[in-house]
């Protein structure tokens, strides 16, 4: 059997695999009957379900269009108002800001570093003679 | 260093300065655009964070995919542009996925009164960041042949993408769906456009910068292997 | 020979080697039973241990003990050089890549063995129903084919690098996280054991499905580039 042979029975595999998976063969994909309510605390017996995902309807009301979430803790319906928003955001952007530029301050300091480099091997190759040998490192 | 190097140099230097002075515009821009927007109903001011963390989320994704079909085209091909940049999508990929990882969690303490959730969207973002990490590990310690274990694993990466876009839509998460950034309110559009805009100049600009350092590297190996030729490096 | 008969052949050859030398499966073996072990000094302590907690160990126990008896088969093929040789033969080499997966995949197989029996034991792990246990089953073994996919490929690409012992982990688990995701979700859907909780571990199994595609095929594309070059 030639290796495209095989390869090519094999993507056909892959392609009935995705398909297996998506919703257009999965059966039970659309809304689930059972609601949950929250998920674990650790330390329940094991013949009570620790995420209330298989018990009976009744804990969070599915939305308008029947969607009901796979995992959400109890709280989650409301924002928590404690805390203030703006810190929050303006850490999320200046993270943001502080990543990029350390980004492009090291990739720059490791560019010049490397055309020092590159610029004394070359001068050594050029002019050979005159200059001990020494070890170059490498970057 | 030959004409034609010089040459390409100045208009690679020439591109990359203008996609510079874009992404600056953006940033100093877009702020005043997102601040402007209107608020967000049930979320209020917090919300703002959705216009730089979606971004870098799906920058994180573009990274893997980059990663990913460039390193398919370097074990293939055997072309060393492609692993070039493969390397710089790989890293860009980590950064901006450290970005989306932070600025998650800042916004979901707000919103949903946890830092994290076991679901499948964040699960599969953390783990497209744990394999670019892992890439980028194997191509520093993984000895002769680094390159091309580093672009297997890459290529397993960027199949993860695609999971994690579509996720949403099998698995019912709390996670927005993908399908909210077409409904956004009008209002908050041009900002939330802007702000995408910006990050992909800002993406392409250090894309460009890191590949650039990566041929150097290529350059200076072949130096450095020239020298040994000619004897001057005693190793 | 065909390719099924090459790949058979070649399976033979790693049963046959640890058949002779043993150490591989007692060792295994061996160190599943210890991680069960430890996992039941840390659960058991106090109350009774959850249902997840039990679907969470088997999985965990699975990629440790998998993951060393992975290594080590690798490490003994790179002692003696068979990869190598193998490697010069004209085998094709996505039929040396399906019979390494196989062989992993058998090796698994013993640790599944050794940790279902004690879970089964120390943790008071109930399957209730021939349903539920077609389903265990089935998530067991897709998982193995999905772990050892990616532990195959890796272990054989690894070659001389200098630090392999800690790469190979660090290369194979990122990847077979799903695996580890849907096994434990699903094997805690299936000790649940509704009706609904069987049909959500058929989801599990079928993205196991899915997800064990995909590797495999990205296993065979890429075992060529990343080990024919030795």
């Amino acid at each position: 059997m030639s290796r495209r042979t095989v390869s090519g029975l094999l993507m056909m595999f892959g392609v009935c695999g995705v398909l297996a998976a998506s919703p257009v063969l999965a059966d039970e994909v659309p809304d689930r009957p059972a609601a949950p309510a929250a998920p674990a605390a650790a330390t329940k017996a094991p013949d009570v379900p620790t995420a209330a995902k298989y018990a009976a309807p009744g804990a969070v009301k599915p939305d308008a269009e029947g969607f009901v979430p796979d995992s959400r803790p109890a709280n989650m319906n409301t924002v928590d108002e404690s805390i203030p928003a703006a810190p929050l955001v303006a850490t999320a952007y200046g993270f943001i800001w502080l990543a990029v530029l350390g980004f492009v301050l090291v990739t720059l300091q490791r560019t010049r570093r490397l055309e020092q480099e590159i610029a004394d091997l070359s001068e050594r190759i050029n002019n050979p003679s005159g200059k001990p040998a020494g070890k170059a490192s490498r970057a | 260093m030959s004409t034609s190097q010089r040459e390409t140099n100045v208009s690679s230097i020439t591109v990359l300065a203008a996609l510079c002075l874009l992404a600056a515009g953006g940033y100093l821009i877009v702020p005043h655009l997102i601040l402007g927007a209107p608020t967000e109903p049930t979320m209020g001011f917090v919300q703002r964070i959705f216009y730089f963390h979606v971004p870098s989320a799906w920058l994180a994704m573009m990274g893997a995919l980059t990663a990913g079909v460039a390193s398919a085209i370097y074990l293939y091909r055997g072309s060393e542009r492609a692993d070039e940049i493969a390397v710089s999508a790989a890293e860009l990929a980590v950064i901006f996925g450290l970005c989306a990882i932070v600025t998650g969690p800042l916004w979901a303490r707000k919103a949903w009164g946890v830092y994290w959730q076991w679901d499948v969207r964040l699960t599969s973002t953390a783990l497209l960041w744990i394999i670019f990490i892992a890439y980028l590990f194997a191509r520093k310690y993984g000895g002769p042949g680094s390159k091309r274990l580093a672009a297997g694993l890459a290529v397993f990466g960027a199949a993860d993408v695609p999971m994690i876009y579509i996720s949403v839509s099998i698995w019912r998460t709390i996670h927005p769906k993908t399908t909210v950034v077409p409904t956004l309110d009008p209002g908050m559009r041009p900002a939330f456009w802007l702000s995408m805009l910006t990050f992909m100049f800002m993406f392409f600009v250090l894309l460009g910068m890191r590949r650039r350092l990566e041929r150097l590297r290529a350059r200076y190996d072949a130096l450095y292997l020239e020298a040994q030729d000619a004897g001057l490096i005693d190793d | 020979m065909s390719f099924v008969g090459q790949v058979a052949l070649l399976l033979w050859k790693d049963i046959r080697v640890e058949a002779r030398a043993g150490e591989l499966i007692y060792a295994t073996g061996l160190f599943a039973s210890i991680v069960v072990l430890l996992f039941s000094f840390s659960f058991l302590g106090g109350s009774p241990p959850t249902v997840e907690v039990m679907a969470g160990v088997l999985w965990v126990a699975l990629a440790l003990s998998g993951m060393l008896g992975i290594s080590r088969s690798f490490e003994r093929e790179r002692e003696s050089d068979t990869l190598r040789a193998i490697l010069l033969s004209p085998t094709p080499r996505a039929a040396l890549y399906l019979s390494k997966l196989l062989s992993m995949a058998l090796l698994m197989l013993i640790v599944v063995v050794v940790v279902l029996p004690g879970l089964l034991l120390l943790f008071g792990m109930r399957v209730d129903g021939g349903e539920a246990w077609l389903r265990l089953f089935a998530l067991l073994g897709l998982g193995i084919i999905g772990f050892s996919s990616v532990a195959a490929l890796f272990g054989a690409a690894l070659g001389r690098a200098r630090v392999r012992e800690i790469l190979l982990p660090l290369l194979v688990y990122p990847l077979v996280v799903p695996v580890l995701l849907a096994g434990a979700r699903g094997t805690y859907a299936v000790l649940y054991g509704t009706p609904e909780a069987l049909v959500d571990a058929s989801r599990w199994i079928k993205f196991l499905l899915a997800f064990d595609a995909l590797s495999v095929t990205c296993g065979l594309w890429l075992f060529e580039p990343l080990c024919g070059h030795e």
